[in-house]
């Protein structure tokens, strides 16, 4: 479904990323794990198209992304749930749902999509006239998810959900995230939590200082002597 | 008692025109991050298409209005695509290099204006100039109320473009953040040429209704432009009813000034409530009343 | 065919192109190369006043070419403009520019008072001879200074010297004893104001409003309406153009019940406040310094002039007409001109110094009437030094026109009064 091939990327005269390929298949959640500052956000950005790879190319779905402008890529059937889910604080939660339907094809299905979001999120309802600035940081994440769902995704690029979450509601993000999946929405997950990460994916990709260093099934990489030695101090 | 009334509907009548000056101000603002100083310069280019339309095609300034803001709408638009949009996000020496061109542009369109049509004041006299409505003592100058209709109806309408349309929506969103309405497919560019025009637009509108009462001249738009920046920061970026109470606040304030306080007071009140209002309430009245 | 003629076409250009360049080749005699007698014109030409600016420079450029200067004692005559932008710190630093860069041997300059000042002070610290247009504040020309001349200016408390008369004569007879003074709140308006109050006040007239205000404003109901609240029996406003519109406009509006409305020149005096307040500018009085019917004439330069020869030029070429301001301005050029050829035919060099000398013994009529640079003290003892005093007048708008109707012998047509603001 969506295929990163040899991308370099550079943040003005600094490299961030060296030859990073990944794919992601239909159906599947992949992980992206790693330290901070190895590339992943990067390496989302350039997805979404806020960077642009100087070799390489990103093909989703037969299509060069790499071409593409960026405000297109929702209508491709990329959602993006962004880092600090960046909502828009003054509108209401019912707002923010629409924002996320602005394709045609999203546009069309509209109510249904928000009922469907409404029942995946059943507090989102309670809270639709509120203005999003003014949720907890459980129900913001649930309202980025969800409006990253109204437009009918294929894939959905998560970036940090569980960031600045309370434990337990990090167990719910990751919960949301198998449940969105078992929707048939294939997701590509970026999380530092990497135990979390690595549980709920089907794949993952290790990123180190820019560079794939080890990819494979999640429960494989979880059993990893390096990966334990090196991200979960064991 | 007539000389409250006289004082309060003059105030509110001028209030409402002032509102539909600042309230393209303030959306431009709420979309860009930038005082847009270009915009009193563009409202007086559409008094000058105004004037052209009612002497060269006998249009009433109320006819007119349309047509001339139809073409502000496009000299907006195109002015934020193919100028100032480009020195977005350019690195400068200095940060607002965006807020330095728009006073570039406000100053050369008001010397390519006198260039073309001098600085002599212009005059019309279409229909309703100088009617009046007599009330109990008070006095209504029939092209203020006529004025202050359609500034409101432009506001109410602009209220429930943004709350009610996806593409006010967007613009809405596009104000919040800007990177985030890229992420829902929002084309930020095009919003905010399209803002530019809509606010260039009704500032057109606003110069247009003061047609049939005030003259026309270059540099007719430096008192309104400061008026918009005093209305934009005190309604809050990006709020319709905040400029709309803004408008009708400031327009109250210099009424009341000039009345009670001495007519020479009247515009310094308005900068006395803008330094206030930084000083004691920076968000602007938005925070008071919401949205 | 076509080839023909472009060819031709073609080389007539590079002829003509050519004829400049070969033009240095010729020989000619070694002429020492002469420096041009530089004149600076220091005008409001934009900013809120750039109006008014304009009237007074195209009339004072007017004059040094009608009387056919551009060449004195076999060096050419060089204009050089700038800008104030209306704004007293530019003016100063405008006729700075003039006196160090450009180097001008004379300045003519000042529309409005808060320009005017800065600009004759800054002539007097640079020795540089300087010709006042309309700038009329008193205490402009209230101190000796050397380089600075003002013939065409009327002091404000001078404005009203014609009016009066027909104050005492038909006003105060008529029974007017209530006045509303309101006045624009710069130099000028407040200048005039308090020159106007004790006259009004010795006269026994009462001062029932008395207010300045900002002259840039839109609206002045709220004003307005407090002066229909005090009740005066005639208004004496000191306006600039758009607000003397406004004001007349807007009073009429709210049924301000007058018998006359008497407005200190300024914008009452111009063609465009019959534009600005229609049909409600009928019956207006003004006093004016000027009016293309006061009949001024004669010669300058072997070349004859009137008020009203000059009015017909200034029409023809800027399409507008001129007021007082013009005529003013177009008076400081035949005070220039004059200076410049007397400076010249005394025999001396053409410098700041023998223009000043010269200046110091103008005695010249002009289209403002006859102008001498003296001393003199007016009867409230206000002293003033090099400054003429042209003769005023009162005009009264009627069918659209301004005519004179003060002095009598002076006038145009007979005066109408009571004079009220709505048609009756």
């Amino acid at each position: 479904m969506l295929k990163v091939n040899n991308i370099d990327v550079y943040y003005a005269d600094v490299q961030a990323l060296w030859d990073v390929s990944i794919e992601v298949k239909q159906g599947e959640i992949v992980s992206l794990v790693g330290a901070n500052g190895a590339g992943k956000t990067t390496l989302l950005n350039t997805i979404a198209g806020l960077l642009h790879p100087t070799k390489g190319n990103i093909e989703f779905l037969e299509h060069d992304l790499t071409v593409k402008p960026n405000h297109r890529r929702a209508a491709l059937g990329i959602a993006h749930i962004p880092e600090g889910r960046r909502l828009f604080p003054e509108m209401t939660v019912k707002q923010n749902l629409v924002m996320g339907s602005m394709s045609r094809e999203a546009k069309a299905k509209r109510e249904e999509s928000m009922d469907w979001v409404f029942s995946l999120f059943p507090v989102l309802k309670e809270r639709t006239w509120q203005a999003a600035g003014t949720l907890s940081g459980g129900e913001a994440q649930m309202l980025a998810i969800g409006r990253g769902l109204m437009a009918r995704p294929r894939l959905v690029m998560m970036d940090e959900p569980s960031l600045g979450l309370a434990p337990n509601l990090v167990e719910d993000v990751m919960k949301i995230t198998k449940e969105v999946n078992s929707q048939g929405i294939t997701v590509l997950l970026v999380e530092q939590n990497i135990m979390h990460a690595l549980r709920v994916c089907n794949r993952a990709y290790v990123l180190e200082t820019g560079r794939v260093t080890l990819e494979g099934p999640g429960e494989e990489l979880l059993t990893n002597a390096r990966i334990k030695e090196a991200y979960m101090g064991i | 008692m007539a000389l409250f009334g006289q004082t309060f509907i003059t105030g509110v009548l001028m209030g409402g025109i002032y509102a539909i000056i600042a309230i393209g101000m303030t959306l431009v603002m709420g979309v860009m991050k930038i005082i847009n100083l270009a915009h009193g310069a563009l409202m007086m280019v559409g008094m000058y298409i105004c004037l052209v339309l009612f002497e060269h095609a006998g249009l009433h300034p109320y006819v007119a209005l349309i047509p001339t803001m139809i073409a502000l709408f496009i000299i907006g638009y195109l002015l934020q695509k193919y100028s100032i949009g480009r020195v977005s996000g350019v690195e400068t020496i200095i940060p607002e290099s965006q807020v330095l061109l728009t006073l570039a542009l406000g100053l050369a369109i008001t010397e390519v204006i006198r260039v073309i049509f001098t600085s002599n004041y212009q005059i019309i006299h279409p229909a309703l100039t100088g009617e009046y409505w007599h009330l109990a003592g008070m006095t209504i100058e029939i092209p203020y109320l006529i004025g202050f209709v359609i500034a409101t109806i432009f506001v109410a309408l602009l209220h429930f473009f943004l709350a009610r349309t996806d593409l006010g929506q967007s613009v809405i969103a596009t104000s919040q953040d800007k990177d985030a309405a890229v992420y829902m497919g929002i084309n930020a560019e095009r919003i905010t040429n399209f803002t530019f025009g809509l606010g260039t637009a009704l500032a057109a509108a606003g110069g247009v209704i003061l047609m049939p009462l005030f003259y026309l001249y270059p540099h007719v738009w430096h008192p309104y432009l400061m008026k918009a920046f005093v209305i934009t920061i005190l309604g809050g970026m990006g709020s319709t009813v905040g400029a709309l109470s803004g408008g009708l606040i400031l327009g109250l304030a210099e009424s009341f000034g000039s009345t009670y306080w001495g007519p020479q007071w009247g515009e310094v009140i308005g900068f006395i409530i803008f330094l206030l209002i930084l000083l004691f309430l920076p968000g602007g009245l938005k925070r008071i009343i919401g949205r | 065919m076509k080839k023909g003629l472009l060819s031709i076409l073609v080389v007539c250009v590079v002829a003509l192109l050519a004829i400049p360049a070969c033009a240095p080749a010729k020989p000619s005699p070694a002429k020492p190369s002469v420096e041009p007698i530089k004149v600076g014109m220091n005008f409001s030409l934009t900013g809120s006043k750039a109006k008014f600016g304009e009237m007074n420079m195209n009339s004072a450029t007017l004059a040094f070419s009608d009387f056919g200067i551009d060449r004195i004692n076999d060096r050419p005559v060089k204009i050089t403009e700038e800008d104030n932008r209306s704004e007293p710190a530019t003016a100063k630093s405008a006729e700075e520019k003039l006196a160090t860069a450009n180097k001008v041997d004379l300045i003519i300059g000042g529309y409005s008072s808060s320009c005017t000042e800065p600009m004759t002070s800054a002539a007097e610290d640079l020795g540089i001879p300087h010709i006042i247009v309309t700038g009329s504040k008193d205490a402009i020309t209230g101190k000796p200074l050397e380089w600075v001349f003002s013939g065409p200016r009327v002091p404000a408390s001078h404005y009203g010297d014609a009016m009066w008369e027909f104050i005492d004569e038909v006003i105060i007879p008529g029974g007017v004893k209530k006045v509303a003074l309101l006045y624009e709140m710069t130099d000028w308006g407040t200048s005039s104001a308090k020159s106007l109050r004790p006259k009004l006040e010795e006269r026994g007239l009462e001062i029932v409003y008395d207010s300045k205000y900002n002259s840039e404003a839109t609206d002045f109901k709220p004003m307005l309406s407090k002066v229909k609240a005090a009740d005066p029996d005639m208004v004496i406003p000191v306006s600039y153009l758009t607000d003397a519109g406004l004001l007349v406009r807007q009073a009429t509006g709210l049924e301000l019940d007058i018998l006359a409305w008497i407005g200190q020149a300024g914008g009452y005096t111009m063609p465009e406040f019959a534009e600005l307040a229609g049909k409600d500018a009928n019956l207006i009085f003004s006093t004016t310094n000027w009016n293309p019917k006061a009949a001024w004439e004669g010669t300058l330069n072997g070349i004859k002039w009137s008020g009203k020869k000059y009015s017909d030029e200034y029409v023809e070429k800027y399409d507008t007409e001129p007021d007082y301001h013009g005529a003013q301005g177009y008076a400081a050029g035949q005070i220039a001109v004059d200076a410049l050829l007397r400076a010249a035919e005394a025999g001396n060099t053409i410098n700041r110094e023998s223009i000043r000398d010269a200046l110091d013994n103008t005695d010249l009529t002009t289209v403002m009437g006859v102008i001498k640079h003296h001393k003199w003290t007016d009867e409230m003892g206000h002293h003033y030094y090099h400054q003429g005093l042209p003769p005023t007048y009162v005009i009264q708008w009627q069918d659209m026109a301004q005519e004179v109707v003060w002095p009598e012998d002076a006038a145009s047509v007979d005066y109408i009064f009571p004079a009220p603001l709505l048609e009756q």
